[in-house]
């Protein structure tokens, strides 16, 4: 706290004059989420108070913390992308809108979004009639500032990504040169660094990333036969080996981790709510969820031992993940369903990233 | 009976029992049972007479509706009540809500130092930067050229009220 609260000319500047900073901290963290741009903007002090991890901890150590949702979506009559910043309200059964951040990039497809902690990370894409790009944006949620960080190593758009033990994964993706087809990028943000390695696969086709126990799944798809299959990488050893292909099977719509489990849904025919089983290497289909609440394309959220079916403009359903996990019938299973927005309706949702402070 | 006495040498008698709600306290009279009266003297010298006289206000109140009954068994309406009692109480500038929280701080009274920091992080709630700045005494430091790249425009941050 001291180097962050230090003035320029190295004299002390207190958070709240008149109190002891480990006490002005207790008062600050308290303050509710929705006030925290305000307090962003007070002072230079706040601001790196705001930033800081004693700020986090704090938040989490008293249990003030809260969770927003971190929505990439594209206004389809604008042709613009957006972050739109939401928070699920179980009570009232609604998504209340908290703010619209505009993105630094807003016209361009493709992008991967990441979040490690409390950033979020925008990666690549391409613009309307232009090539991959390799810019790489961080949105700090915790102090509301966009920054640009170091370049990926390649250009890419509408490749595969993942976060996994606070770094994140890139590969494959078009728009790549015809140099390194098979390089995989991966970026440490604590060092602002990208290491390009050969990727340790010895195909190209990697289709998905799921990050899930530890370890980096990698789901295949041959372009000839359309033949799935899956790998693991193990991040800490850097091997990669092959694994039961089944997991593939179900793995190429929106899938969410919770409770250490893997969900999975199907929209080929209905809408198939499933999860994996490690110790059968199969999926298991848990029961189909309603067309009507959550319209498809839909995305999958984890967050708070629930899993999150989010449909076109935020229509939701809610599913208990641990319940699932546990055997429960699917009866029991769909705890809520949060109703659609018609003010964002028009809105296509391309990432759902939840981010807690 | 004991007696506190404050940096400006007001003294102040209060009953043990009352006295008990200050942990730090508690522990000195825990460490000084069955020694002379003038034990029973205790010096809190960081705090003004205005502070103690707050303090013992508050504390008079909780001894009267002890916290652990407050939860099992208060009536709805005794809670809302002495809600509105701590409100009021709490109601007053940032300077005496700072000494305040320093002495529940240093004579360790965890209701009064948590409602008291609530209720500084209360006055921050629903008010521009410019007056929460103003408000804490707190100088922006922000130089022109920084407030106009660092602090995020409104842009940046687009409030939808008609979306709340």
């Amino acid at each position: 706290m001291d180097s962050m609260s230090m003035d320029t000319d190295g004299t002390h500047v207190p958070i709240i004059p008149g109190l002891p900073d480990e006490i002005s901290l207790l008062c600050l963290a308290r303050v509710p989420r929705c006030h925290h741009f305000t307090i962003s903007c007070v002072s230079k002090t706040w601001r790196a108070l705001l930033g800081s991890q004693e700020f986090l901890q704090t938040r989490q150590k008293y249990n003030w913390q809260e969770t927003w949702v971190y929505a990439l979506c594209k206004d389809n009559s604008k042709w613009n992308t957006m972050l739109c910043v939401l928070e699920p309200q179980l009570s009232t059964r609604s998504w209340k809108v908290i703010c619209i951040v505009p993105t630094p990039c807003p016209k361009r497809d493709g992008m991967a979004v990441e979040t490690v902690g409390e950033r979020l990370y925008l990666l690549g894409g391409c613009g309307l009639g232009e090539n991959a790009t390799d810019d790489v944006y961080c949105y700090n949620t915790s102090i509301f500032h966009w920054e640009r960080v170091a370049p990926m190593p390649m250009a890419r758009c509408y490749f595969v990504s993942a976060s996994l033990d606070n770094k994140l994964f890139v590969t494959s993706g078009l728009g790549l040169t015809d140099l390194s087809p098979n390089s995989w990028d991966v970026y440490d943000p604590s060092s602002n660094t990208w290491h390009s390695h050969k990727n340790p696969m010895l195909t190209s086709d990697i289709v998905k990333f799921i990050a899930f126990d530890g370890k980096l799944y990698t789901i295949h798809k041959t372009a000839w036969n359309n033949v799935r299959f899956a790998g693991v990488y193990h991040p800490s050893m850097q091997i990669w080996h092959g694994t039961k292909n089944e997991i593939a099977r179900q793995a190429l719509g929106p899938t969410a981790v919770v409770c250490g489990s893997l969900f999975s849904l199907d929209e080929n025919c209905g809408k198939k709510f499933m999860m994996w089983r490690e110790e059968s290497g199969s999926w298991d289909t848990l029961g189909r969820l309603s067309d009507q609440l959550a319209k498809p394309p839909c995305l999958l959220l984890g967050m708070d031992q629930k899993v999150y079916v989010v449909g076109k403009g935020f229509g939701t359903i809610v599913v208990f993940a641990d319940k699932a996990v546990n055997g429960a019938g699917m009866g029991v299973l769909v705890c809520n369903s949060l109703c659609p927005r018609p003010d964002l309706m028009d809105l296509s949702i391309l990432s759902c990233h939840s981010v807690t402070i | 009976m004991i007696t506190l006495i404050s940096s400006d040498k007001r003294k102040f008698h209060v009953l043990e029992e009352v006295a008990n709600q200050s942990l730090t306290i508690r522990d000195v009279i825990e460490d000084r049972r069955g020694r002379r009266r003038a034990d029973r003297i205790i010096l809190v010298t960081n705090i003004n007479s205005k502070i103690p006289e707050k303090v013992i206000v508050y504390w008079l109140r909780h001894f009267l509706m002890p916290e652990e009954i407050a939860h099992a068994s208060m009536s709805h309406k005794k809670a809302e009540k002495l809600k509105k009692w701590e409100a009021k109480f709490f109601d007053t500038d940032i300077d005496t809500l700072n000494d305040l929280i320093l002495a529940a701080d240093s004579l360790d009274i965890p209701s009064l130092f948590d409602g008291a920091c609530e209720k500084v992080s209360d006055i921050l709630k629903n008010r521009s930067a410019e007056e929460v700045g103003e408000i804490s005494k707190i100088e922006n430091e922000f130089t022109h050229e920084e407030e106009e790249e660092e602090i995020p425009s409104e842009n940046a941050w687009v409030w939808r009220n008609e979306f709340a």
